[in-house]
């Protein structure tokens, strides 16, 4: 298993694009998690999180999945009372035997957000 | 000679989203499948549960079959929708949530050898408080059962050819979602073992095309013309 933390910072609006992870042999399964400080509702998404795929150390990227996501406190727990802490995506990862995989995301903001991004690999 | 799975997106591990607003996956269509079918099933987890799904497959549109609300409450539902002749080759199926944020588990089984005409029929729901969600379909010999399910905790396995199980929590009543199959017969049972939660669960039949398969058997030698007159 593998964890990598990319900080908290404050992305302003944008298309912002995170260097490549590489996947290490015998992992087959990505958790992307974000923070949710500070998301404001603006009545619409804040966030756009496009995940891209290489099986040939990143010469070839392939699309994987994506997920939008709004601001503002989100409550989907079965007590209606615990807000949200995170937006999350999790996939599996093909190819697990393939030295040469890699992942990238990209991440579009539609506001200015607070988050900490969060990849599991295992 | 019978309906066919074609292929599963984007894997057996499904894809899933928190507190999400939409999801996206590839799903992969074979060239060379014909009369094709895509099912895509959605288990939703969110209090209350009042949000509509829409969902695409290369931006057309998909028919939604049942929605049932896991054990009949407001905390989670699971949705099926189909689409008949999806295009060929690796596209996107889109989820869209409107009218809040969720928690979203899904898949997709696609299917060759299907009725285009009525490709799908004897849609039945079923909700519970249980370890085994069941829903038993009406169905025939060479069509096809499918199912989607979802459940407030994890889903362990199907009794059935499952497809695809995605676990996501146990914070909702929708958080885990799965589609399995199974041939068709006068009465198929559909059946799953699961953490004893809320469930939800679509079954429906998946109609053969009627079309043989054609098998062409090479002679050899090769007849003389005329050899059988």
């Amino acid at each position: 298993m593998a964890t990598i933390v990319i900080p908290s910072a404050s992305y302003p609006s944008g298309t912002k694009t995170a260097a490549e992870v590489a996947v290490p042999t015998g992992l087959s399964f990505a958790a992307l998690s974000l923070s949710r400080n500070a998301w404001p509702d603006i009545g619409s998404d804040v966030l756009k999180f496009d995940c891209e795929i290489s099986f040939d150390n990143g010469f070839n990227w392939t699309f994987f999945c994506r997920f939008t996501a709004a601001g503002g406190d989100v409550i989907t727990n079965r007590d209606g009372v615990t807000v949200a802490t995170a937006s999350a995506i999790a996939f599996k990862i093909p190819q697990p035997e393939n030295s040469q995989r890699r992942i990238r995301f990209t991440v579009e903001t539609f506001a200015t957000i607070t988050t900490t991004i969060t990849i599991d690999l295992n | 000679m019978s309906v066919k799975r074609d292929a599963i997106g984007p894997s057996s591990a499904g894809a899933a989203a928190a507190a999400a607003t939409s999801l996206t996956f590839a799903h992969a269509i074979a060239a060379d499948a014909t009369n094709r079918l895509l099912t895509v099933g959605v288990a939703i987890g969110r209090n209350p549960d009042s949000v509509t799904l829409g969902v695409t497959y290369n931006l057309v549109a998909m028919t939604s079959q049942a929605k049932v609300h896991t054990n009949n409450s407001t905390i989670g539902f699971v949705e099926m929708f189909s689409l008949k002749a999806p295009a060929t080759g690796s596209n996107n199926v889109v989820i869209t949530v409107t009218g809040g944020t969720a928690d979203i588990e899904s898949g997709g089984v696609s299917f060759k050898g299907v009725d285009q005409t009525t490709p799908v029929s004897n849609v039945t729901t079923a909700f519970g408080n249980s370890t085994a969600p069941t829903v038993t379909v009406t169905s025939a010999l060479k069509s096809m059962v499918v199912d989607a399910l979802a459940n407030g905790s994890s889903i362990t396995s199907s009794s059935n050819m499952n497809q695809w199980i995605r676990n996501q929590n146990a914070t909702t009543g929708g958080g885990n979602g799965a589609q399995s199959m199974e041939a068709g017969k006068a009465s198929v049972v559909m059946t799953y073992l699961v953490g004893s939660d809320f469930w939800g669960i679509i079954g429906m039949t998946v109609a053969w095309d009627n079309v043989e398969d054609v098998i062409t058997v090479p002679m050899w030698p090769a007849p003389c013309a005329g050899a059988f007159a």
